[in-house]
């Protein structure tokens, strides 16, 4: 690896990415700590804790069957239901819980447990279903000839398991710090506090941060936990597969047990997609106020009239942070991946970014880029760029650096003995044998930078972006707008999926 | 000159010695084979020649070069003018290059003049008989046409030393017997000084100068 390259990328992902928590960290001090193992705390804590405990079961309960039937069986349809399955995890939680609360008179803990499942479960059916469509054609057939579906199962869930376990480690870190839902359901039904908001009351109340990060430490301390084991599992399942020697496994039939695995596939999607979309859909056509065409046609005119600025805004900034995270990503994730030592280390130090509490890394930037020199920098569009890039950049990394683990080392050996130097390697070897991943990464900066707003709240630029007017928008009650403006989110959230579904020949490979 | 001359070399991974010491000399413009058990060490042996594996002990030179002393490499494996043909089918061939990009990116790599590579993809392509699979990539390749093309690739930059990690493994007998037939004229033309690893010594006996046993990470007959 081309020791300039890397040293350049790291210096960049040191400064957006890693920059905001050093300079918060440094404003601790021994009074910040004060009242932070208080009785209230300590519940809080506990709380949110069940909270995504319970996400994480639902989403493992729902997506190993899911991922499973829909990757690797003849459900009827399994590729469609694969597709629309991914929704709820790029539609973003907010909007998922706008559409479940007119739907049902469920509230508080319980409410925020399943929705924040519902909306993580696609996390583990993608897990479950790449870690299924690796196995070796010949390993499965052997099953098969020893014992038939039954047995291939046997075989096949020692190795799918850590994959879907994996996942729901990051569907723990993503309930957990999820700072939206919980708002909102407490904003229609009894209060249900959870340990994210103790951190943005922290702050809002004294503005002292050091109080804020230390308020933050013990969810920092959990988010850890739960991402440590889902780095090291999903390390030991990273197989060297690809080469030409792979042989991708058949799809398994399962006879007239395919109709009882339709339903249950129809039934996850019309809790996770078709009822809450059909919600937002019929609310945007007038609701119960009575739903007509017209309706619709008004709320969208409406909508994209008073939301375009909103739009443009955000796709600006969640594609100029796509863009930035794929040089970083490309460079950084290829050194990780082949680091003989320190590789635990790096892992840690990447992930630190989505470690963290949104609320946090937002404060953060603004503590680091909130200054004379820098001033410009911060009032411009672009702080937002650079703050989605630091929060999202490890997903790009990680992604890149899983297809790396993955890639024959004996491609770049080959390549290395027929003369090209490092940068060569990486830009014309490994870079284009991976292009899924690196476009794949790409998207996920994308998505999740689309949908993000519990940290670019605190950053003024970020005040246009559309999931703030979303969100302003949500708790004036405005239905049919909300309705509307939510429909256009998601349809520009997924929009780069389906240009690369209709352009490419090959799946976008974001895992492990 | 002597082509390869290994003192005293040991590779060590995890604490554990997995080869050495070794100590071999092997003329130029001679075909040895390597034999062995699986795990003696065969691959490790080709690794340590081309750079790929690196030494904690020992010397290794190359036509008279060193090109490692102890654990240092004094010459990295490109330099070494070494082709290695990777054990497996298609093993370490590029998948999203088509037999022809794949030869000429080789090429590109030594920068050879754009206006020669094609002439020289061609004369490459000719020589492994891979015409009609010119623009198919690897994964649309048969096993005896990807391990061609395997040995094209490591033929591309005109190595002084070619090494085989056990190539004919994937193939059937009729195949088998053409690959070699192949490798051997190629290796006269050439000039090569070639190394084979493999299980099946009886298939190369009729082209071997010279085998070498290998065990648990020792050569053990007959003695270099």
């Amino acid at each position: 690896m081309s020791r300039p390259l890397v040293a350049v990328a790291v210096l960049v992902f040191a400064i957006v990415g890693l920059g905001p928590i050093v300079i918060m960290v440094a404003r601790l001090d021994p009074s910040s700590f004060e009242g932070l193992f208080s009785e209230r705390t300590l519940s809080l804590l506990g709380r949110t804790s069940a909270l995504g405990l319970g996400a994480a079961a639902l989403a493992t309960l729902i997506g190993v069957p899911f991922g499973f039937l829909t990757a690797r069986t003849d459900v009827p349809g399994a590729p469609v239901w694969r597709a629309l399955g991914i929704l709820p995890l790029l539609v973003p939680p907010l909007v998922l819980a706008m559409s479940w609360a007119g739907m049902t008179s469920f509230r508080g803990g319980l409410a925020t447990t399943t929705l924040l499942g519902i909306a993580t479960f696609p996390l583990v059916a993608l897990f479950t279903a790449r870690a299924a469509e690796r196995i070796d054609a010949r390993r499965e057939e052997a099953a098969l000839l020893a014992g038939g579906v039954w047995a291939v199962v046997r075989v096949e869930l020692p190795w799918i398991l850590p994959s879907a376990a994996c996942a729901a480690c990051f569907a723990f870190v993503f309930a957990v710090n999820d700072f939206a839902v919980p708002d909102y359901v407490s904003s229609i039904g009894p209060k249900y506090n959870v340990y994210a908001d103790e951190v943005f009351a922290s702050w809002r109340s004294s503005q002292d941060t050091g109080h804020a990060v230390a308020a933050a430490i013990p969810l920092v301390a959990l988010t850890l936990l739960a991402l440590l084991p889902a780095l090291e599992l999903r390390r030991r399942q990273a197989a060297v597969t690809f080469d030409g020697d792979f042989r991708a496994p058949a799809t398994l039939r399962l006879g007239a047990w395919r109709w009882v695995a339709l339903v249950f596939v129809l039934a996850v999607l019309a809790i996770g997609v078709f009822a809450p979309f059909g919600r937002l859909v019929w609310e945007s056509g007038g609701g119960a106020r009575g739903f007509t065409v017209d309706n619709v046609q008004a709320a969208f005119g409406r909508a994209l009239e008073l939301g375009r600025v909103n739009l443009q805004s955000s796709l600006t900034y969640a594609t100029g942070a796509a863009l930035l995270c794929v040089p970083i990503a490309i460079v950084l994730g290829h050194a990780s991946a082949r680091l003989v030592r320190g590789s635990r280390l790096a892992a840690m130090l990447v992930i630190l970014p989505v470690a963290v509490p949104a609320i946090l890394f937002g404060i953060g930037n603004i503590a680091l880029w909130n200054r004379p020199a820098t001033g410009a920098l911060y009032d411009s569009g672009w702080m937002v760029v650079v703050l989605l890039a630091g929060r999202f950049a490890s997903f790009a990394i990680l992604a890149f650096a899983a297809g790396c683990a993955a890639i024959d080392p004996r491609l770049e050996e080959a390549a290395r003995l027929s003369g090209a130097g490092p940068a060569r390697r990486l830009t014309r070897i490994v870079a284009p044998a991976l292009r899924p991943a690196v476009i794949g990464g790409a998207t996920l900066v994308f998505v999740l930078s689309m949908r993000e707003l519990d940290a670019a709240i605190f950053v003024p630029a970020a005040n246009g972006t559309v999931l703030f007017r979303l969100y302003n928008a949500v708790h004036f009650g405005r239905d049919d707008f909300v309705a509307a403006l939510a429909l256009l989110v998601v349809f520009f959230v997924v929009l780069p999926g389906l240009v690369w579904t209709l352009v490419a020949r090959r799946k976008l490979e974001v895992l492990p | 000159m002597t082509a390869v001359v290994v003192s005293g070399a040991r590779v060590e991974a995890g604490g554990r010695t997995i080869l050495g010491p070794i100590d071999v000399s092997i003329e130029p413009r001679t075909w040895t084979t390597i034999v062995g058990r699986s795990g003696a060490g065969k691959t490790t042996f080709l690794r340590l020649i081309a750079g790929l594996a690196r030494p904690t002990a020992g010397r290794v030179a190359l036509f008279g070069e060193p090109v490692s002393d102890g654990a240092r490499i004094l010459v990295p494996p490109e330099r070494r003018g070494v082709g290695l043909v990777f054990q497996g089918g298609g093993a370490g061939l590029w998948p999203h290059m088509s037999v022809a990009r794949t030869l000429d990116f080789v090429l590109s790599c030594a920068r050879v003049p754009s206006h020669e590579r094609a002439a020289r993809v061609a004369q490459l392509i000719e020589a492994v008989e891979l015409g009609p699979c010119r623009d198919r990539r690897p994964g649309e390749l048969s096993g005896g046409e990807a391990q061609r093309l395997s040995l094209a690739r490591a033929l591309a930059n005109r190595p002084r030393l070619l090494l085989l990690d056990e190539p004919l493994g994937p193939l059937d007998a009729e195949l088998r017997a053409s690959m070699v037939e192949r490798v051997r004229v190629l290796h006269r033309e050439f000039g090569l000084t070639t190394i084979q690893v493999t299980h099946d010594p009886h298939e190369v006996e009729h082209v071997t100068d010279r085998t070498l046993r290998l065990d648990a990470g020792t050569i053990v007959s007959p003695a270099g």
